[in-house]
Protein backbone atom coordinates (compact mmCIF):
# COMPACT_ATOMS: atom_id res chain seq x y z
CA UNK A 1 0.00 0.00 0.00
CA UNK A 2 2.52 2.66 0.86
CA UNK A 3 4.74 1.87 -1.66
CA UNK A 4 2.32 2.06 -4.43
CA UNK A 5 0.73 5.17 -2.87
CA UNK A 6 4.88 6.45 -3.01
CA UNK A 7 5.05 5.33 -6.02
CA UNK A 8 2.10 7.20 -7.54
CA UNK A 9 2.44 10.54 -5.97
CA UNK A 10 6.00 10.06 -7.78
CA UNK A 11 5.21 9.12 -11.42
CA UNK A 12 1.78 11.72 -11.37
CA UNK A 13 4.92 14.13 -10.44
CA UNK A 14 7.34 13.54 -13.07
CA UNK A 15 4.39 13.12 -15.78
CA UNK A 16 3.45 16.18 -15.07
CA UNK A 17 6.48 18.03 -15.21
CA UNK A 18 6.70 16.05 -18.48
CA UNK A 19 3.17 17.31 -19.64
CA UNK A 20 4.77 21.33 -19.03
CA UNK A 21 1.42 22.04 -17.47
CA UNK A 22 3.00 23.55 -14.69
CA UNK A 23 6.20 24.67 -13.65
CA UNK A 24 8.37 22.13 -13.05
CA UNK A 25 9.11 23.43 -9.58
CA UNK A 26 5.36 23.82 -8.68
CA UNK A 27 5.12 20.06 -10.06
CA UNK A 28 7.32 19.10 -7.36
CA UNK A 29 6.47 21.81 -4.54
CA UNK A 30 2.93 19.95 -5.01
CA UNK A 31 4.50 16.66 -5.28
CA UNK A 32 6.39 17.13 -2.09
CA UNK A 33 3.70 18.03 -0.08
CA UNK A 34 1.68 15.34 -1.27
CA UNK A 35 4.43 12.82 -0.26
CA UNK A 36 4.55 14.38 3.09
CA UNK A 37 0.91 14.38 3.49
CA UNK A 38 0.70 10.51 2.73
CA UNK A 39 3.64 9.59 4.70
CA UNK A 40 1.36 11.11 8.09
CA UNK A 41 -1.47 9.41 7.22
CA UNK A 42 0.15 6.20 6.23
CA UNK A 43 2.88 6.54 8.94
CA UNK A 44 5.84 5.64 6.91
CA UNK A 45 6.99 9.45 6.04
CA UNK A 46 6.98 13.05 8.18
CA UNK A 47 8.10 16.60 8.56
CA UNK A 48 11.20 15.62 10.30
CA UNK A 49 12.12 13.12 8.02
CA UNK A 50 11.67 15.51 5.02
CA UNK A 51 14.00 18.07 5.91
CA UNK A 52 16.44 15.63 6.36
CA UNK A 53 15.99 14.27 3.19
CA UNK A 54 17.20 17.51 1.77
CA UNK A 55 20.96 17.67 0.45
CA UNK A 56 21.79 20.89 1.69
CA UNK A 57 25.37 20.57 0.29
CA UNK A 58 24.14 19.96 -3.33
CA UNK A 59 21.70 23.55 -3.02
CA UNK A 60 24.77 25.49 -1.38
CA UNK A 61 27.18 24.32 -4.00
CA UNK A 62 24.47 24.95 -6.57
CA UNK A 63 24.05 28.24 -5.38
CA UNK A 64 27.53 29.42 -4.79
CA UNK A 65 28.00 28.38 -8.60
CA UNK A 66 25.15 30.11 -9.28
CA UNK A 67 25.83 33.30 -7.66
CA UNK A 68 29.44 33.50 -9.45
CA UNK A 69 27.87 33.33 -12.64
CA UNK A 70 25.60 35.85 -12.06
CA UNK A 71 28.43 38.06 -11.22
CA UNK A 72 29.66 37.49 -14.78
CA UNK A 73 27.52 37.54 -17.15
CA UNK A 74 26.54 40.94 -16.19
CA UNK A 75 30.54 42.07 -17.37
CA UNK A 76 29.48 41.16 -20.56
CA UNK A 77 32.39 38.63 -20.34
CA UNK A 78 30.67 35.68 -22.78
CA UNK A 79 29.57 38.54 -25.59
CA UNK A 80 33.15 39.75 -25.48
CA UNK A 81 34.43 35.39 -25.94
CA UNK A 82 31.82 35.06 -28.72
CA UNK A 83 32.54 37.71 -31.01
CA UNK A 84 36.35 36.79 -30.54
CA UNK A 85 35.45 33.16 -32.22
CA UNK A 86 33.17 34.73 -34.46
CA UNK A 87 36.07 36.54 -35.70
CA UNK A 88 38.16 34.21 -35.98
CA UNK A 89 36.35 31.53 -37.86
CA UNK A 90 36.74 33.58 -40.75
CA UNK A 91 33.23 33.07 -42.26
CA UNK A 92 33.85 29.40 -42.34
CA UNK A 93 30.60 27.22 -40.97
CA UNK A 94 31.76 24.71 -40.23
CA UNK A 95 34.74 26.46 -38.69
CA UNK A 96 32.33 28.51 -36.75
CA UNK A 97 29.87 25.59 -35.41
CA UNK A 98 33.30 23.50 -33.98
CA UNK A 99 34.68 26.60 -31.55
CA UNK A 100 31.62 27.82 -30.91
CA UNK A 101 30.68 24.43 -29.80
CA UNK A 102 34.21 24.21 -28.26
CA UNK A 103 33.99 27.10 -25.98
CA UNK A 104 30.26 26.38 -24.50
CA UNK A 105 31.80 22.71 -23.76
CA UNK A 106 34.79 24.46 -22.12
CA UNK A 107 32.72 27.34 -20.41
CA UNK A 108 30.05 24.64 -19.40
CA UNK A 109 32.86 22.20 -17.82
CA UNK A 110 32.80 25.08 -15.11
CA UNK A 111 29.45 27.02 -15.15
CA UNK A 112 25.90 26.14 -15.17
CA UNK A 113 24.93 24.65 -18.87
CA UNK A 114 21.84 26.83 -19.04
CA UNK A 115 23.80 29.89 -18.52
CA UNK A 116 26.29 29.21 -20.47
CA UNK A 117 23.17 28.68 -23.36
CA UNK A 118 21.29 31.57 -22.64
CA UNK A 119 24.51 33.74 -23.04
CA UNK A 120 26.06 31.68 -26.19
CA UNK A 121 22.78 31.52 -28.35
CA UNK A 122 21.63 35.24 -28.80
CA UNK A 123 25.13 36.10 -29.76
CA UNK A 124 24.61 33.12 -32.48
CA UNK A 125 21.60 34.22 -33.74
CA UNK A 126 23.78 37.42 -34.16
CA UNK A 127 26.17 35.80 -36.16
CA UNK A 128 24.12 33.62 -38.18
CA UNK A 129 22.36 37.41 -39.14
CA UNK A 130 25.41 38.83 -39.66
CA UNK A 131 26.56 35.80 -42.03
CA UNK A 132 23.20 35.03 -43.85
CA UNK A 133 22.84 31.67 -42.63
CA UNK A 134 20.51 29.51 -40.61
CA UNK A 135 21.18 29.74 -37.03
CA UNK A 136 19.38 26.43 -36.40
CA UNK A 137 22.62 24.49 -36.71
CA UNK A 138 24.91 26.18 -34.49
CA UNK A 139 22.03 26.18 -31.73
CA UNK A 140 21.73 22.65 -31.66
CA UNK A 141 25.26 21.95 -31.95
CA UNK A 142 25.72 24.26 -28.73
CA UNK A 143 23.16 22.92 -26.72
CA UNK A 144 24.32 19.50 -27.37
CA UNK A 145 27.97 20.10 -26.76
CA UNK A 146 26.92 22.33 -23.80
CA UNK A 147 25.27 19.10 -22.41
CA UNK A 148 28.70 17.25 -23.06
CA UNK A 149 30.68 19.11 -22.10
CA UNK A 150 28.98 19.30 -18.34
CA UNK A 151 29.11 15.44 -18.11
CA UNK A 152 33.30 16.00 -17.84
CA UNK A 153 32.84 17.42 -14.06
CA UNK A 154 31.70 17.89 -11.13
CA UNK A 155 29.85 21.39 -11.24
CA UNK A 156 29.55 21.08 -14.93
CA UNK A 157 26.01 19.72 -14.78
CA UNK A 158 23.09 19.28 -12.44
CA UNK A 159 23.11 15.70 -12.17
CA UNK A 160 26.85 15.58 -11.46
CA UNK A 161 26.65 17.66 -8.57
CA UNK A 162 23.61 15.36 -7.12
CA UNK A 163 26.12 11.96 -7.56
CA UNK A 164 29.29 14.09 -6.42
CA UNK A 165 28.42 15.17 -3.54
CA UNK A 166 26.33 11.39 -2.38
CA UNK A 167 29.29 9.33 -3.67
CA UNK A 168 31.92 11.88 -2.30
CA UNK A 169 33.41 11.85 -5.82
CA UNK A 170 35.65 14.89 -6.31
CA UNK A 171 35.97 17.07 -9.14
CA UNK A 172 39.17 15.38 -9.86
CA UNK A 173 37.51 12.13 -9.97
CA UNK A 174 35.36 13.65 -12.40
CA UNK A 175 37.70 15.04 -14.43
CA UNK A 176 40.30 12.16 -14.70
CA UNK A 177 37.67 9.81 -15.61
CA UNK A 178 34.87 11.51 -17.35
CA UNK A 179 37.07 13.48 -19.09
CA UNK A 180 38.91 11.36 -21.62
CA UNK A 181 35.60 9.74 -22.02
CA UNK A 182 34.12 13.09 -22.59
CA UNK A 183 36.86 14.13 -25.20
CA UNK A 184 36.10 10.88 -27.41
CA UNK A 185 32.43 11.44 -27.37
CA UNK A 186 32.86 14.81 -28.15
CA UNK A 187 34.93 13.98 -31.38
CA UNK A 188 32.19 11.46 -32.01
CA UNK A 189 29.23 13.80 -31.81
CA UNK A 190 31.21 16.28 -33.61
CA UNK A 191 31.44 13.91 -36.90
CA UNK A 192 27.47 12.85 -35.99
CA UNK A 193 26.44 16.70 -36.26
CA UNK A 194 28.95 17.46 -39.16
CA UNK A 195 26.93 14.57 -41.04
CA UNK A 196 23.30 15.19 -40.17
CA UNK A 197 23.49 18.49 -40.63
CA UNK A 198 25.73 18.37 -43.71
CA UNK A 199 23.80 20.99 -46.14
CA UNK A 200 23.16 23.44 -43.26
CA UNK A 201 26.76 23.76 -42.76
CA UNK A 202 27.56 24.66 -46.13
CA UNK A 203 29.27 27.83 -46.23
CA UNK A 204 26.95 29.99 -48.61
CA UNK A 205 29.35 31.71 -51.64
CA UNK A 206 29.06 35.21 -50.12
CA UNK A 207 29.52 34.15 -46.67
CA UNK A 208 33.34 35.20 -46.70
CA UNK A 209 32.62 38.73 -48.16
CA UNK A 210 29.96 38.61 -45.34
CA UNK A 211 32.48 37.92 -42.53
CA UNK A 212 34.18 41.15 -43.00
CA UNK A 213 30.83 42.69 -40.83
CA UNK A 214 31.70 40.36 -38.45
CA UNK A 215 34.90 41.73 -38.06
CA UNK A 216 33.37 44.98 -37.10
CA UNK A 217 32.46 44.00 -34.12
CA UNK A 218 33.64 45.71 -31.26
CA UNK A 219 34.76 43.24 -28.72
CA UNK A 220 36.26 45.48 -26.04
CA UNK A 221 32.87 47.81 -26.32
CA UNK A 222 31.03 44.23 -25.79
CA UNK A 223 33.10 43.66 -22.52
CA UNK A 224 31.60 46.68 -20.70
CA UNK A 225 32.89 45.49 -16.85
CA UNK A 226 36.50 44.49 -17.37
CA UNK A 227 37.35 44.75 -14.20
CA UNK A 228 34.73 42.95 -12.15
CA UNK A 229 35.45 40.43 -15.38
CA UNK A 230 39.11 39.78 -14.02
CA UNK A 231 37.74 39.62 -10.25
CA UNK A 232 34.84 36.99 -10.84
CA UNK A 233 37.31 35.03 -13.20
CA UNK A 234 40.19 34.98 -10.24
CA UNK A 235 37.88 34.09 -7.26
CA UNK A 236 36.33 31.12 -9.94
CA UNK A 237 40.34 29.99 -10.85
CA UNK A 238 40.50 30.28 -7.48
CA UNK A 239 37.21 28.19 -6.69
CA UNK A 240 38.43 25.29 -9.14
CA UNK A 241 41.82 25.43 -7.53
CA UNK A 242 39.88 24.59 -4.03
CA UNK A 243 37.90 22.10 -5.93
CA UNK A 244 40.67 20.19 -7.07
CA UNK A 245 42.61 20.07 -3.45
CA UNK A 246 39.35 19.08 -1.79
CA UNK A 247 40.96 16.02 -0.55
CA UNK A 248 44.03 17.58 0.84
CA UNK A 249 42.60 20.15 2.18
CA UNK A 250 39.64 18.47 3.76
CA UNK A 251 37.00 20.90 2.51
CA UNK A 252 33.36 20.26 0.48
CA UNK A 253 33.29 21.87 -2.78
CA UNK A 254 29.97 23.93 -1.54
CA UNK A 255 31.92 25.49 1.13
CA UNK A 256 34.85 26.27 -1.70
CA UNK A 257 31.81 27.68 -3.61
CA UNK A 258 30.00 29.44 -1.19
CA UNK A 259 33.15 31.37 -0.02
CA UNK A 260 33.77 32.00 -4.12
CA UNK A 261 30.76 33.72 -4.08
CA UNK A 262 31.32 35.92 -1.15
CA UNK A 263 34.54 36.65 -1.75
CA UNK A 264 33.09 37.60 -5.45
CA UNK A 265 30.48 39.66 -3.95
CA UNK A 266 32.27 41.65 -2.05
CA UNK A 267 35.33 42.32 -4.31
CA UNK A 268 32.95 43.66 -7.37
CA UNK A 269 30.68 45.00 -4.69
CA UNK A 270 28.12 43.88 -7.05
CA UNK A 271 24.87 44.71 -6.20
CA UNK A 272 23.16 41.82 -3.72
CA UNK A 273 19.11 42.17 -4.90
CA UNK A 274 20.53 42.36 -8.55
CA UNK A 275 22.57 39.66 -8.34
CA UNK A 276 20.14 37.43 -6.12
CA UNK A 277 17.70 38.04 -8.87
CA UNK A 278 19.79 35.99 -11.26
CA UNK A 279 20.24 32.95 -9.33
CA UNK A 280 17.81 30.66 -10.07
CA UNK A 281 15.52 29.86 -7.33
CA UNK A 282 13.14 27.94 -8.91
CA UNK A 283 15.84 25.29 -9.87
CA UNK A 284 17.04 25.40 -6.21
CA UNK A 285 13.36 24.91 -4.86
CA UNK A 286 12.97 22.64 -7.63
CA UNK A 287 15.59 19.88 -6.31
CA UNK A 288 14.50 20.98 -2.68
CA UNK A 289 10.86 19.04 -3.52
CA UNK A 290 12.28 16.15 -5.05
CA UNK A 291 14.78 15.66 -2.16
CA UNK A 292 11.48 15.68 -0.52
CA UNK A 293 9.55 13.61 -2.83
CA UNK A 294 12.39 10.68 -3.24
CA UNK A 295 13.00 11.36 0.46
CA UNK A 296 9.45 9.62 0.85
CA UNK A 297 10.21 6.95 -1.79
CA UNK A 298 12.68 5.85 0.06
CA UNK A 299 11.18 5.72 3.46
CA UNK A 300 8.44 3.47 1.57
CA UNK A 301 11.09 0.74 0.80
CA UNK A 302 10.60 1.23 -2.57
CA UNK A 303 14.41 2.21 -4.08
CA UNK A 304 15.65 -0.61 -1.44
CA UNK A 305 13.26 -3.20 -3.52
CA UNK A 306 14.26 -1.26 -6.90
CA UNK A 307 17.86 -2.07 -5.50
CA UNK A 308 16.73 -5.92 -4.51
CA UNK A 309 15.32 -6.55 -7.76
CA UNK A 310 18.72 -5.56 -9.37
CA UNK A 311 20.40 -7.84 -7.44
CA UNK A 312 17.89 -10.78 -8.69
CA UNK A 313 20.44 -9.87 -11.62
CA UNK A 314 23.21 -11.38 -9.60
CA UNK A 315 24.47 -13.81 -12.26
CA UNK A 316 25.45 -10.93 -14.68
CA UNK A 317 28.63 -9.06 -14.53
CA UNK A 318 29.74 -6.12 -13.11
CA UNK A 319 30.77 -4.53 -16.14
CA UNK A 320 26.71 -5.43 -17.47
CA UNK A 321 24.99 -4.12 -14.50
CA UNK A 322 26.83 -0.98 -15.51
CA UNK A 323 26.09 -0.98 -18.87
CA UNK A 324 22.30 -2.03 -18.05
CA UNK A 325 22.27 1.49 -15.59
CA UNK A 326 23.40 3.31 -18.56
CA UNK A 327 21.39 2.53 -21.32
CA UNK A 328 18.24 2.65 -18.66
CA UNK A 329 19.04 5.96 -18.09
CA UNK A 330 20.06 7.14 -21.04
CA UNK A 331 16.59 6.49 -22.32
CA UNK A 332 14.49 7.84 -18.98
CA UNK A 333 16.73 10.65 -19.14
CA UNK A 334 15.41 11.52 -23.18
CA UNK A 335 12.16 11.50 -22.27
CA UNK A 336 11.92 12.84 -18.17
CA UNK A 337 13.80 15.62 -16.63
CA UNK A 338 17.36 13.87 -15.96
CA UNK A 339 17.66 15.65 -12.63
CA UNK A 340 14.35 13.50 -11.07
CA UNK A 341 16.05 10.42 -12.48
CA UNK A 342 19.09 11.21 -11.01
CA UNK A 343 17.75 12.00 -7.33
CA UNK A 344 15.99 8.96 -7.44
CA UNK A 345 18.62 6.58 -8.71
CA UNK A 346 21.04 7.79 -5.82
CA UNK A 347 19.69 6.13 -3.11
CA UNK A 348 19.15 2.51 -5.55
CA UNK A 349 22.92 2.73 -6.05
CA UNK A 350 23.41 4.07 -2.58
CA UNK A 351 21.03 0.54 -1.32
CA UNK A 352 23.64 -1.73 -3.99
CA UNK A 353 26.62 -0.57 -2.17
CA UNK A 354 24.74 -1.43 1.32
CA UNK A 355 24.25 -5.05 -0.35
CA UNK A 356 27.80 -5.42 -0.84
CA UNK A 357 28.11 -4.25 -4.47
CA UNK A 358 30.75 -2.31 -5.79
CA UNK A 359 29.03 0.30 -6.89
CA UNK A 360 32.14 2.67 -7.88
CA UNK A 361 31.70 2.15 -11.57
CA UNK A 362 27.84 2.06 -11.39
CA UNK A 363 28.17 6.09 -10.61
CA UNK A 364 30.02 6.61 -13.65
CA UNK A 365 27.51 4.47 -15.40
CA UNK A 366 24.77 7.18 -13.69
CA UNK A 367 26.96 10.20 -15.06
CA UNK A 368 27.31 9.27 -18.56
CA UNK A 369 23.28 8.08 -18.71
CA UNK A 370 22.15 10.85 -17.67
CA UNK A 371 24.35 13.17 -19.37
CA UNK A 372 24.14 11.69 -22.53
CA UNK A 373 20.19 10.90 -22.71
CA UNK A 374 19.37 14.89 -22.54
CA UNK A 375 20.59 15.26 -25.79
CA UNK A 376 18.12 12.86 -27.58
CA UNK A 377 14.65 15.19 -27.65
CA UNK A 378 14.02 18.80 -27.66
CA UNK A 379 13.02 18.88 -23.98
CA UNK A 380 15.62 16.38 -22.86
CA UNK A 381 17.67 18.90 -20.58
CA UNK A 382 17.00 22.45 -19.71
CA UNK A 383 19.67 23.88 -22.64
CA UNK A 384 18.04 22.39 -25.18
CA UNK A 385 14.78 23.99 -24.00
CA UNK A 386 16.49 27.32 -23.96
CA UNK A 387 17.61 27.38 -27.82
CA UNK A 388 14.59 26.01 -28.95
CA UNK A 389 12.80 29.37 -26.91
CA UNK A 390 15.54 31.90 -28.36
CA UNK A 391 15.35 30.06 -31.85
CA UNK A 392 11.46 30.98 -31.98
CA UNK A 393 12.09 34.37 -31.33
CA UNK A 394 13.97 34.52 -34.56
CA UNK A 395 12.76 33.79 -38.34
CA UNK A 396 13.68 30.14 -37.81
CA UNK A 397 12.17 28.55 -34.52
CA UNK A 398 13.61 24.50 -34.28
CA UNK A 399 11.40 22.12 -34.88
CA UNK A 400 10.99 19.40 -32.82
CA UNK A 401 11.45 16.65 -35.85
CA UNK A 402 14.24 18.59 -36.56
CA UNK A 403 15.89 18.01 -33.37
CA UNK A 404 14.80 14.57 -33.38
CA UNK A 405 16.59 13.97 -36.13
CA UNK A 406 20.15 15.75 -35.04
CA UNK A 407 19.29 14.32 -31.61
CA UNK A 408 18.76 10.85 -31.75
CA UNK A 409 21.25 9.99 -33.68
CA UNK A 410 23.98 12.14 -31.65
CA UNK A 411 22.86 9.49 -28.30
CA UNK A 412 22.87 6.63 -30.53
CA UNK A 413 26.26 7.06 -31.12
CA UNK A 414 27.66 8.73 -27.77
CA UNK A 415 26.05 6.03 -25.99
CA UNK A 416 27.59 3.70 -28.59
CA UNK A 417 31.08 5.69 -27.66
CA UNK A 418 30.52 5.49 -23.49
CA UNK A 419 29.67 1.63 -23.48
CA UNK A 420 32.64 0.84 -25.37
CA UNK A 421 34.97 3.07 -23.28
CA UNK A 422 33.38 1.50 -20.02
CA UNK A 423 34.08 -1.52 -21.20
CA UNK A 424 37.51 -0.86 -21.88
CA UNK A 425 37.85 1.33 -18.68
CA UNK A 426 36.02 -0.76 -16.44
CA UNK A 427 38.92 -1.61 -14.23
CA UNK A 428 39.90 1.87 -14.18
CA UNK A 429 36.81 2.93 -13.44
CA UNK A 430 36.44 0.97 -10.49
CA UNK A 431 39.15 2.28 -8.90
CA UNK A 432 38.40 4.97 -6.87
CA UNK B 1 -6.94 70.81 -17.47
CA UNK B 2 -8.02 68.05 -19.13
CA UNK B 3 -6.79 66.14 -22.34
CA UNK B 4 -9.18 67.80 -24.51
CA UNK B 5 -7.22 70.88 -23.83
CA UNK B 6 -4.37 69.53 -25.45
CA UNK B 7 -5.60 67.40 -28.12
CA UNK B 8 -5.16 66.93 -31.66
CA UNK B 9 -8.59 66.96 -33.20
CA UNK B 10 -6.96 66.02 -37.04
CA UNK B 11 -6.47 62.20 -36.48
CA UNK B 12 -5.28 59.92 -39.60
CA UNK B 13 -6.46 56.51 -38.87
CA UNK B 14 -7.17 53.50 -41.39
CA UNK B 15 -10.37 51.73 -41.30
CA UNK B 16 -10.56 47.90 -39.95
CA UNK B 17 -10.66 46.75 -43.50
CA UNK B 18 -7.25 48.32 -44.26
CA UNK B 19 -4.11 46.71 -44.78
CA UNK B 20 -0.66 46.53 -43.24
CA UNK B 21 0.75 48.21 -46.61
CA UNK B 22 -2.29 50.93 -46.49
CA UNK B 23 -1.38 51.72 -42.96
CA UNK B 24 2.21 52.08 -43.23
CA UNK B 25 1.60 54.83 -46.22
CA UNK B 26 -0.50 56.86 -44.10
CA UNK B 27 2.20 56.59 -41.37
CA UNK B 28 4.66 57.79 -43.97
CA UNK B 29 3.12 60.63 -45.26
CA UNK B 30 1.40 61.88 -42.56
CA UNK B 31 4.55 61.73 -39.92
CA UNK B 32 2.74 60.13 -37.44
CA UNK B 33 4.01 57.79 -34.98
CA UNK B 34 0.42 56.19 -33.87
CA UNK B 35 -2.63 55.22 -36.52
CA UNK B 36 -5.53 54.75 -34.95
CA UNK B 37 -7.82 51.73 -36.72
CA UNK B 38 -11.29 52.49 -36.55
CA UNK B 39 -14.95 50.80 -37.71
CA UNK B 40 -17.60 52.49 -39.46
CA UNK B 41 -18.77 53.79 -35.90
CA UNK B 42 -15.52 55.53 -35.25
CA UNK B 43 -14.84 52.62 -32.54
CA UNK B 44 -11.06 52.12 -31.88
CA UNK B 45 -10.45 48.80 -32.66
CA UNK B 46 -6.65 48.70 -32.71
CA UNK B 47 -3.79 50.94 -32.67
CA UNK B 48 -0.65 50.65 -35.21
CA UNK B 49 2.36 52.04 -33.52
CA UNK B 50 5.49 53.17 -35.42
CA UNK B 51 7.69 51.45 -32.78
CA UNK B 52 6.20 47.91 -33.68
CA UNK B 53 6.70 48.69 -37.34
CA UNK B 54 10.34 49.46 -36.78
CA UNK B 55 11.23 46.94 -34.61
CA UNK B 56 9.89 44.28 -37.37
CA UNK B 57 12.04 45.57 -39.30
CA UNK B 58 15.70 45.45 -36.94
CA UNK B 59 17.47 42.03 -37.13
CA UNK B 60 16.38 39.31 -34.75
CA UNK B 61 19.32 39.21 -33.08
CA UNK B 62 18.05 42.82 -31.44
CA UNK B 63 15.24 41.11 -29.89
CA UNK B 64 17.32 38.74 -27.79
CA UNK B 65 20.36 40.10 -26.78
CA UNK B 66 20.79 42.88 -23.82
CA UNK B 67 22.99 45.41 -25.55
CA UNK B 68 24.42 45.48 -28.99
CA UNK B 69 26.57 48.33 -28.12
CA UNK B 70 29.15 46.56 -29.25
CA UNK B 71 27.74 46.92 -32.96
CA UNK B 72 29.03 49.69 -34.99
CA UNK B 73 28.82 48.46 -38.86
CA UNK B 74 25.06 47.35 -39.60
CA UNK B 75 26.23 46.36 -43.18
CA UNK B 76 23.65 44.69 -45.34
CA UNK B 77 20.81 45.30 -42.40
CA UNK B 78 21.31 48.85 -43.95
CA UNK B 79 20.41 48.17 -47.74
CA UNK B 80 17.56 45.76 -47.92
CA UNK B 81 15.40 44.65 -49.45
CA UNK B 82 15.01 42.92 -45.42
CA UNK B 83 11.81 41.42 -44.07
CA UNK B 84 9.98 41.93 -46.93
CA UNK B 85 7.70 38.87 -45.86
CA UNK B 86 6.77 42.05 -43.62
CA UNK B 87 4.58 43.04 -46.34
CA UNK B 88 2.51 40.51 -46.46
CA UNK B 89 1.30 40.20 -43.01
CA UNK B 90 -2.39 41.23 -42.06
CA UNK B 91 -2.91 44.65 -39.87
CA UNK B 92 -4.60 42.97 -37.17
CA UNK B 93 -1.53 40.95 -36.66
CA UNK B 94 0.73 44.03 -36.11
CA UNK B 95 -1.66 46.17 -34.54
CA UNK B 96 -2.16 46.79 -30.41
CA UNK B 97 -5.13 45.86 -29.02
CA UNK B 98 -7.37 49.17 -28.47
CA UNK B 99 -6.56 51.85 -26.15
CA UNK B 100 -7.97 55.04 -25.49
CA UNK B 101 -8.27 57.80 -23.14
CA UNK B 102 -11.39 60.08 -22.49
CA UNK B 103 -11.72 63.41 -23.68
CA UNK B 104 -12.26 64.47 -19.53
CA UNK B 105 -9.08 62.31 -18.21
CA UNK B 106 -6.80 64.58 -16.63
CA UNK B 107 -3.02 65.75 -17.60
CA UNK B 108 -1.80 63.53 -15.07
CA UNK B 109 -3.92 60.50 -15.73
CA UNK B 110 -2.71 60.60 -19.61
CA UNK B 111 1.06 60.89 -18.34
CA UNK B 112 0.54 57.92 -15.76
CA UNK B 113 -0.69 56.31 -18.68
CA UNK B 114 1.60 56.78 -21.03
CA UNK B 115 4.58 55.92 -18.58
CA UNK B 116 2.98 52.76 -17.77
CA UNK B 117 2.03 51.48 -20.79
CA UNK B 118 5.44 52.65 -22.66
CA UNK B 119 3.34 54.64 -25.53
CA UNK B 120 4.04 58.27 -26.66
CA UNK B 121 0.38 58.86 -28.76
CA UNK B 122 -2.95 57.71 -27.08
CA UNK B 123 -6.31 57.84 -28.90
CA UNK B 124 -8.81 60.36 -27.29
CA UNK B 125 -12.78 59.00 -27.05
CA UNK B 126 -15.94 60.83 -25.86
CA UNK B 127 -18.23 59.25 -23.78
CA UNK B 128 -19.98 57.42 -26.65
CA UNK B 129 -16.41 55.88 -27.12
CA UNK B 130 -15.99 57.50 -30.50
CA UNK B 131 -12.30 58.40 -31.50
CA UNK B 132 -12.43 63.10 -30.89
CA UNK B 133 -8.53 63.41 -31.26
CA UNK B 134 -5.02 61.99 -30.02
CA UNK B 135 -2.52 63.20 -27.48
CA UNK B 136 0.88 63.09 -27.49
CA UNK B 137 3.46 63.09 -24.52
CA UNK B 138 5.22 66.34 -25.48
CA UNK B 139 1.45 67.85 -26.03
CA UNK B 140 0.21 66.72 -22.89
CA UNK B 141 3.80 67.21 -20.81
CA UNK B 142 4.68 70.57 -22.45
CA UNK B 143 0.71 71.73 -20.92
CA UNK B 144 1.06 70.02 -17.78
CA UNK B 145 4.78 71.70 -17.32
CA UNK B 146 3.43 75.26 -18.66
CA UNK B 147 0.57 74.83 -15.90
CA UNK B 148 2.72 73.41 -13.25
CA UNK B 149 5.11 76.50 -13.15
CA UNK B 150 2.07 78.53 -13.51
CA UNK B 151 0.84 77.34 -10.33
CA UNK B 152 4.00 76.93 -8.77
CA UNK B 153 5.90 80.25 -9.10
CA UNK B 154 2.84 82.42 -8.08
Amino acid sequence: MTETVAIGIFVVTLVSIFGGKWHRMVASGLGASAMVAAGLLLDFYNEEHAVEAIEFETLALLMGMMILVALLRTTGFFEYVAILVAQHSSGSVIRLMLMLGLTTSLLSMVLDNVTTVVLIAPMTVLIAEFLDISPVPLLMSQAIFSNTGGMATLVGDPPNILIGTAAGLSFNDFLTHMGPIVLVMWGSIFLVLRYRMGEGLRTPEAAPQRGSALQSLDAHAALTDRRSARRVLLVLAGVIALFMLERPLHITPAFAALTGSGVALAWTQGGVHDILKDVEWDVLLFFTGLFVMVGGLEAAGVLSQVAERLLDLQDISPVLLGLIVMWALVVLSALVDNVPVTIAMIPVVLNLGARGVDIQPIWWAVVLGTGIGGNATPIGSTANVVVIAISERTDRAITDREWLSVGIPTVIVSTLVASALYVLLFDFLSAG
Amino acid sequence: MQVSDCMRTQVFTVGTGATLVEAMRVMGSRKVGTVPVIDEGQHVTGVLVLDDLLTQLMPKFVQVLRSTDFVHDYGKFELGPYAAHLLGKPLREIMRPPYSLKEDSSLMEAMVFMHNHQVDDVPVVNAAKELVGIVSRVRVGSLFLIDWLDKTSE
